[in-house]
């Protein structure tokens, strides 16, 4: 196994690596912070990222991957106590506190952070993800969903798709 | 959004929600709906009254439809108000052969006939709620249930209070009698039954099992010695008296100080 270039456990100091964007941008973030993505997490133990390398992520962009790194940082900690068993309330509410606000977000970004957390998979993320866009769409029909998550509306041919499995069911009238 | 992603979204959401909207936003949000037994392994379907009022939707048929997603695989059957019939009964006895868990409250149109004949196809259950089901004779219906679910553990019936409002007469122990026969239960609660302390304490003989006891506005049961005697293995014990009966009133004046430990506070009256 290579050895990591940059300050290792010996002296204290937190191992750092390199992840690069789509768009070439570099962010160098502790090893413990990008290893709650399970996608990074064998690379960096094979001593990936460290130095002048850099992992490149050619499926996210820059402003994403900043979003996605702040939620990793924020996480690091907890992630690292084993789901912190001995976590105080007070760190539990302020973790919770920083979800609410983490996903308090434009939908087209909500959308380029679910691909991230799924391309990386970030469990922790993936489910705040869902979580947001299932409140998003609790009680609004099929076509307010649609715009809600910014697909296009359905053409003629999907829509009388749709309407005919409906019919199938047989519990729908309309 | 790849299917992974769709299906944690969809496992956030209500059934009905699900079968209503979620359904129909696209071709791979229909897919997912549809072709994931595990969305459907807990099913829970209540009234959406509004939904009825408009006309748009059969509530018996869209349960009978969420059964049928599970494809066998259905474990938990919680159906509230008018969205489940016989029919509906019947076709889950018939479809979901692993059921674990059936709650029903509320469910007016299951007939006493209706659940008797599915309940004895419930090899596996573990657990049942019989709330507020008008129709099923619930003493005759439990005589079926220890004879057909040799596995049930836990056990939660609930009358309606207007019984008890109205109804003078002496208590009943039907329920209790046929309670008896659940040898493995582990949980028990009864809510507004008119069991007597005798009737409780052929339960407490006769389950050996039994560590969490829940008794509810039963009215004539009467917290005595020999009663609290029977208790004292039952590690969750929860009492909530009834406004109706005297009884309780007096007894209010003397609690057993002894058991105080183990015993919940419930409107004010602790045994």
């Amino acid at each position: 196994m290579a050895a990591p270039e940059s300050g290792d456990g010996n002296n204290g100091a937190a191992r750092m690596v390199t992840l690069i964007s789509s768009d070439n941008t570099r962010f160098e973030v502790e090893a413990a912070a990008a290893s709650l993505s399970q996608t990074l997490q064998l690379t960096i133990l094979d001593g990936g990222g460290g130095g002048g390398d850099g992992i490149p992520l050619p499926n996210v962009d820059s402003a994403t991957l900043s979003k996605v790194l702040e939620y990793c940082i924020k996480h690091a900690p907890a992630a690292a106590n084993g789901g912190a068993p001995n976590a105080t309330a007070v760190d539990r509410a302020e973790l919770e506190r920083f979800d609410n606000e983490f996903v308090n977000i434009d939908q087209s970004v909500l959308y380029s952070l679910i691909m991230a957390a799924h391309n990386l998979e970030i469990e922790g993320l993936q489910s705040l993800v869902a979580k947001k866009v299932a409140d998003m769409i609790k009680g609004k029909s099929p076509m307010e969903i649609r715009r809600t998550l910014g697909f296009p509306d359905p053409t003629p041919e999907e829509q009388a798709e749709m309407n005919a499995h409906m019919l199938e069911y047989g519990w729908a009238y309309e | 959004m790849p299917p992974e992603i769709i299906s944690s979204i969809l496992h956030r959401l209500h059934h009905v929600e699900v079968m209503l909207c979620a359904d129909k936003v696209c071709r791979s949000w229909r897919r997912a709906t549809r072709h994931e037994p595990e969305l459907w392994h807990r099913i829970h379907m209540h009234d959406h009254a509004d939904l009825r009022g408009r006309g748009l939707v059969d509530l018996h048929k869209m349960a009978a439809d969420a059964v049928l997603r599970s494809e066998g695989q259905c474990e938990e059957f919680r159906g509230e108000g008018s969205c489940v019939h016989d029919n509906v009964l019947h076709f889950i006895s018939d479809q979901a052969p692993l059921l674990k868990r059936l709650i029903l409250n509320s469910c007016r149109e299951i007939s006493h006939e209706g659940f008797v004949e599915a309940i004895k196809r419930f090899p596996l259950l573990e657990e049942l709620e019989l709330t507020a089901c008008l129709m099923v004779c619930s003493n005759e219906a439990l005589e079926t249930v220890a004879v057909a679910c040799r596995r049930l553990k836990h056990l939660r019936l609930g009358h309606l209070s207007s019984s008890c409002l109205y109804y003078e007469g002496e208590p009943d122990d039907r329920d209790a009698t046929a309670i008896a026969t659940l040898h493995g239960l582990r949980s028990l609660q009864l809510v507004h039954n008119e069991l007597s302390n005798h009737g409780l304490e052929a339960i407490l003989d006769s389950c050996p099992r039994l560590e969490s006891l829940e008794i509810c506005r039963c009215r004539n049961i009467f917290m005595n010695n020999a009663l609290q005697a029977k208790c004292a293995r039952i590690s969750m014990l929860r009492l909530v008296r009834s406004s109706l009966s005297p009884r309780f009133r007096l007894n209010l004046a003397a609690p057993p100080p002894s058991t105080r430990h183990r015993c919940t506070l419930s409107n004010g009256w602790l045994i």
